[in-house]
């Protein structure tokens, strides 16, 4: 009897311990999902990773593009917008902030593209936009 | 004893679980610029190598289809036909059954979508970003050359009268997003989203079974949805005034024509969704809505249907096909400004 108890509680401790860490291991990559990365890309190209959730303090860089034009892009916790253009539509500008991978900001005369990348794990309210 | 035998179990089922999630799909993503806009592929795999493959053979797809049917372009053969200089040009089979296909919603819906509309399209600066008014003789004097029925398509062969020019614009993101589809199912993928510049492509469900949410944009907000639908397996097709437009003297003028006034349309519907199974017809038919109004659409839904419609109108309205009631929900945010309403 105090043999087999034993043996229950052993696989009691065993399956408690793997449990936790599969459960630390969700918690973490649900972690990893909040804020979410931004990436730029120009030309189809990836030139800019940012962990939005690691950000402290606003700034702001500038994105040249290689054929003429600039995009000033507003880096915040959490999100990112394009605050100045060169291109004559400022479409990218009137995107707004975005904040999730709903949808992307896009300059076409610049070739540029700013994205947030869809978490694994994270429920987005759209998973698409029709427009 | 008892007791620990059932924590036992329940503790093997929750670390069961733990474990499938960890095998689950992963999101793969990919973007190409193609027909004057951006596409954003996601699609959901186990297998990393051949979600990228198939990733790839998408946008090589989409960029070739681009070249075949844009009006300029020197591989176009559409630009070519609209060059002038041949009396017929024989298309690939594929861009002729496109053409062939778009007239026959051209005759479906008496001639409100018009591949031949391009000219006037044209002479409102739409596709140059130079925009300005026609006078009424100058639209007239273009208007003798739009008229769906004397596009002569035999076989792959078409002819066009002296002056007429095409566009697929209206059709070709539709058929791209269906054989975009097509191949990713050949390739085994289960479960993607497709979103050819606000023109979405759904590839079964979410990967957990659930349908996709697919945002409807807020015709006077860019970065907002009023609503959302859910959907698996479908086209979402929207035609908004928004997406291109120019003002003048306290007026919105937008790029989706009416054939019958040479003017920008003016049924009162701001946006128009079409869902469907067809992406080519939705795409056709989003255009189509729109220039119709809401009494005409519906009329036109209820005499061929299979497909579903979401209709906007400037006196906020939103007018929805009977098996939209229990898949469309308008944002609380918008409760005030709009009204859901299913019409039969």
């Amino acid at each position: 009897m105090m043999k087999y108890l034993r043996s229950t509680r052993f696989w009691l401790g065993a399956f408690s311990v793997l449990l936790l860490l599969s459960a630390a291991s969700i918690v973490f990559m649900h972690r990893r999902a909040d804020g979410g990365t931004a990436v730029i890309l120009q030309n189809n190209r990836e030139i800019r990773r940012i962990d939005l959730s690691a950000v402290q303090e606003p700034y702001t860089l500038r994105v040249d593009n290689p054929e003429g034009g600039y995009n000033i892009v507003l880096v915040e916790k959490g999100r990112i917008s394009v605050t100045e253009a060169s291109c004559p539509d400022k479409i990218c500008i009137h995107q707004g902030r975005i904040s999730d991978s709903t949808k992307p900001i896009v300059c076409l005369p610049n070739r540029l593209m700013i994205l947030i990348e869809a978490a694994s794990g994270s429920a987005p309210d759209a998973d698409a936009l029709t427009s | 004893m008892r007791a620990l035998k059932l924590i036992s179990l329940l503790l093997c089922c929750a670390l069961l679980c733990a474990c499938g999630s960890a095998a689950a799909p992963q999101p793969y993503e990919s973007y190409v610029y193609a027909m004057d806009t951006v596409m954003t592929l996601r699609v959901w795999s186990a297998d990393a190598a051949g979600a990228q493959s198939a990733l790839s053979a998408v946008s090589g797809m989409l960029s070739a289809l681009d070249e075949q049917l844009a009006v300029t372009g020197e591989k176009s053969e559409i630009a070519a036909l609209n060059a002038g200089g041949h009396r017929s040009v024989t298309l690939s089979a594929e861009s002729a059954e496109i053409l062939s296909r778009m007239l026959a919603v051209s005759r479906d819906t008496g001639g409100v979508l018009d591949p031949s509309i391009y000219p006037v399209v044209r002479a409102w600066g739409f596709t140059t970003d130079s925009y300005r008014i026609p006078d009424e003789a100058e639209l007239r004097e273009i208007l003798k050359k739009v008229d769906y029925t004397k596009i002569a398509l035999e076989g792959n062969t078409v002819t066009l009268e002296p002056g007429m020019q095409i566009d697929l614009g209206s059709v070709v993101k539709g058929y791209a997003g269906d054989r975009a589809a097509a191949l990713l199912r050949e390739a085994g993928v289960a479960s993607a989203v497709l979103n050819l510049g606000g023109n979405v492509r759904l590839v079964g469900s979410r990967p957990d079974g659930a349908p996709f949410r697919v945002g409807v944009q807020d015709p006077l907000d860019e970065s907002s949805y009023l609503g959302i639908v859910a959907a698996a397996d479908k086209s979402v097709v929207t035609s908004g005034g928004y997406n291109r437009y120019f003002e003048q003297d306290g007026r919105t003028y937008w790029h989706i024509i009416d054939p019958r006034t040479g003017c920008p349309a003016d049924s009162g519907v701001i946006s128009a969704t079409v869902i469907g199974d067809d992406g080519l017809r939705c795409d056709a038919l989003s255009t189509a809505c729109f220039i119709l109004g809401v009494e005409d659409a519906f009329a036109y839904w209820r005499e061929k249907g299979g497909f579903d419609l979401i209709l906007i109108t400037a006196d906020g309205h939103i007018y929805i096909t009977p098996d939209l009631a229990d898949s469309f929900r308008l944002e609380d945010a918008y409760a005030d400004d709009y009204t859901v309403e299913v019409h039969e």
